[in-house]
């Protein structure tokens, strides 16, 4: 009889079910836009519908979007939750997007709110909509892209073509970088042209303010400085002869001396097109490419590191690298002179070793 | 005691007190240099422990000062661990549940569990054993990627003092549960296997660093868990940081029946009936003061580790004191 009346105790104390749901009375959330505008956040949640679409037509109705404004970003919450007839599930948020507003003003008070928050995963993707408000950029449904955080993520995580101009940052390694003293943050941002979302560059962050762009160009340079893109295309058409290589495996090493930074790069790569009379079965021929190749890069990283310099933005980890060797801060990185070497080694021809004539 | 039941038991023990508690406190104090202080902290463990079990041959009479001091040192780690597991249950678990629906059940178990005895408490441990240490492997499985090894570095950031202050917090954490094992009858392998429970915490402790960064370790309330959040397991099982912190759980649950048992086995035998509501009060105690007041929370997450070493001190001196008294 005891254990009766244990079993029977231990049945509703110990099987959770205070605090149980069923899946379809939870609005799962998958995006957020987060604007600012006249002192007030204006929230769009984007929601999974997880009714049944009726026929294909409908693709659009795979979700559906609640709004909320506040003075504080828990206020905007509360104020969207208030339309939501279900309870708010935020585990499967894929994306944030911050308006440009949001991500100049109020960065810090978004940081707080989701790294404080317990609801929210942290490993979601944030981004930056740029030249477009955030709303406008979540609410950009189309037949192909009916949900529109999924779409971003896709363009971020999953195109590997796009690997020279995303950044795969969740916000947890991002608040990581904003925190740090010796790093500057940046971040995806996304722009549209009528109903295409796409890459546009980087936002960067100094001091939990937006301090500047980099464009597609530009991020492409730098995730090749930082070894994290396979397909960064180096053109040559100032000759008659049109050139292009891809640089598929890239390495920077900073160095400190007295006289100030050294860069040196080291980049693996393989010709992708050329007119040039080559005999590619002659080792004079990618030596010839690669004397050809190298002063364009450097000219290209001395432009982005004038840029970087100018800005005050410490994107190559200069201050980080300075740190980690020396155990010192290294404030004024931007006033010291930097030196430039790159190498290039051409070890892939492709599958002819002759140009057509 | 036999080796396997030792094992797993003292598995469990080493952990107990480094949730919420000594993870957060020694990534704030040491950030990059919290796995020295881990090392370093394992080997003052291990001597103590071999202190101890050489000082536990030679002195093994009790006084009622001695019963006075361990019954109130257990007392504090019951009322610890209770408030751990409910902040713990009610922060990810349990968010909108009452906390004394989560804890109500918790003093029911560990009565059952204290009136069958510590034979009963170390079977449970050696058949949970498995299970949490296959959760174990998959969590270094599902995280050895999300490594970032650049956040170890530069090594020995902080003082000398500071890295010495963390390794004497972090053996106090780590020891102290194994304090709870003074009345019962352990073999001498007792310090070896305290190394093999502190490899677990500090591999814990290089994952928390690696995956998190020193920065974003040092603000969070359960790096632990937060770091169990990036685990992706053959990129498609994901969101497991819940299936595999049962674990966690495991550890407070065990440690308290410990302690429990000790706390049941203090008590003259004419009040052993006032074990059940002994363990209702002080579970009490922990919702309705502890819980509901920050300032005491705050005091005790700050204070912990030299409460709990000036409770060592006061255990061992006061079986010295009868000693020089016998003497």
């Amino acid at each position: 009889m005891k254990k009766l009346w244990v079993i029977i105790f231990l049945t509703f104390f110990l099987t959770g079910c205070f605090d149980y749901q069923e899946l379809n009375t939870r609005a799962i959330i998958s995006g957020i836009a987060i604007d600012y505008e006249n002192e007030e956040y204006l929230l769009n949640l984007e929601i999974l519908n997880n009714k049944k679409s009726e026929g294909e037509e409908n693709a659009s109705a795979k979700t559906y979007y609640v709004e909320g404004t506040g003075q504080t970003i828990s206020e905007a919450f509360s104020n969207c939750h208030l339309k939501i007839a279900k309870e708010p599930y935020y585990a499967h948020l894929k994306v944030v997007i911050l308006s440009e507003s949001t991500a100049n003003e109020k960065l810090k008070e978004v940081v707080d709110y989701f790294i404080r928050e317990p609801s929210v995963r942290n490993i979601f993707l944030p981004v930056v909509s740029k030249n477009a408000a955030a709303k406008e950029i979540l609410e950009n449904t189309s037949k192909e892209n009916p949900v529109v955080s999924t779409a971003i993520q896709n363009l971020i995580l999953d195109n590997k073509a796009n690997d020279t101009v995303s950044v795969l940052k969740d916000f947890e390694v991002f608040t990581e970088e904003l925190i740090n003293p010796y790093l500057d943050g940046y971040i995806n941002t996304i722009s549209r042209e009528e109903d295409t979302l796409y890459l546009a560059g980087i936002a960067v962050f100094k001091n939990m303010k937006l301090a500047t762009y980099l464009d597609e160009e530009e991020t492409s340079l730098l995730n090749v400085l930082k070894g994290q893109t396979k397909n960064y295309v180096l053109n040559n058409n100032q000759s008659d002869n049109v050139t292009a290589i891809g640089l598929y495996d890239n390495s920077l090493n900073l160095s400190f001396t007295e006289k100030g930074l050294v860069f040196k790069t080291k980049h693996q790569a393989s010709l992708l097109e050329t007119t040039y009379s080559l005999d590619l079965r002659k080792k004079e021929s990618y030596e010839q490419l690669q004397r050809e190749f190298e002063p364009i890069l450097k000219d290209k990283i001395a432009a982005l590191l004038q840029k970087l310099v100018a800005k005050q933005i410490d994107l190559l980890e200069i201050q980080n690298t300075y740190y980690k060797k020396y155990k010192k801060t290294l404030d004024n990185w931007y006033t010291l002179k930097a030196d430039i070497e790159t190498t290039i080694t051409l070890n892939k021809n492709g599958l002819t070793f002759e140009v057509i004539q | 005691m036999t080796n396997s039941k030792q094992i797993a038991i003292t598995y469990f023990l080493g952990r107990a007190l480094f949730i919420g508690f000594g993870f957060s406190l020694l990534c704030k104090m040491l950030q990059e240099s919290v796995w020295v202080s881990a090392l370093i902290g394992t080997v003052i463990g291990f001597l103590f422990l071999l202190f101890l079990q050489k000082y536990k041959e030679k002195h093994h009479d009790e006084t009622i000062l001695s019963k006075i001091a361990f019954f109130l040192f257990n007392l504090f780690i019951f009322i610890e661990l209770g408030f751990i597991l409910t902040t713990f249950c009610s922060s990810f678990y349990l968010v909108k549940s009452p906390t004394w629906y989560i804890i109500l059940p918790i003093p029911f178990i560990i009565y059952t569990l204290t009136r069958k005895g510590v034979q009963t408490v170390l079977k449970v441990a050696e058949s949970l054993f498995l299970g949490s240490l296959i959760l174990y492997v998959l969590v270094i499985f599902g995280l050895f990627k999300e490594i970032n090894f650049s956040h170890f570095t530069p090594i020995l950031t902080k003082s000398l003092k500071d890295i010495l202050l963390g390794s004497c917090y972090f053996a106090i954490y780590s020891i102290t549960p194994f304090l709870l094992l003074w009345k019962v009858n352990t073999n001498k392998n007792l310090a070896k296997m305290y190394l093999f429970s502190m490899l677990g915490i500090i591999l814990i402790a290089v994952f928390i660093l690696g995956v998190l960064g020193p920065n974003l370790a040092k603000i969070y309330r359960f790096p632990e868990y937060m770091t169990l959040k990036k685990i992706k397991l053959f990129n498609f099982i994901e969101k497991v940081e819940n299936i595999i912190s049962i674990s966690s759980l495991l550890d407070l649950f065990l440690t308290m029946a410990i302690c429990g048992i000790n706390l049941k086995d203090l008590l003259p035998d004419k009040n052993k009936k006032i074990v059940y509501p002994l363990f209702l009060g002080l579970l009490a105690l922990v919702i309705y003061y502890f819980s509901i007041h920050y300032e005491k929370q705050l005091f005790i997450y700050t204070y912990l580790p030299l409460i709990l070493g000036g409770g060592i001190i006061i255990c061992i001196l006061t079986s010295l004191i009868h000693k020089k008294r016998k003497h």
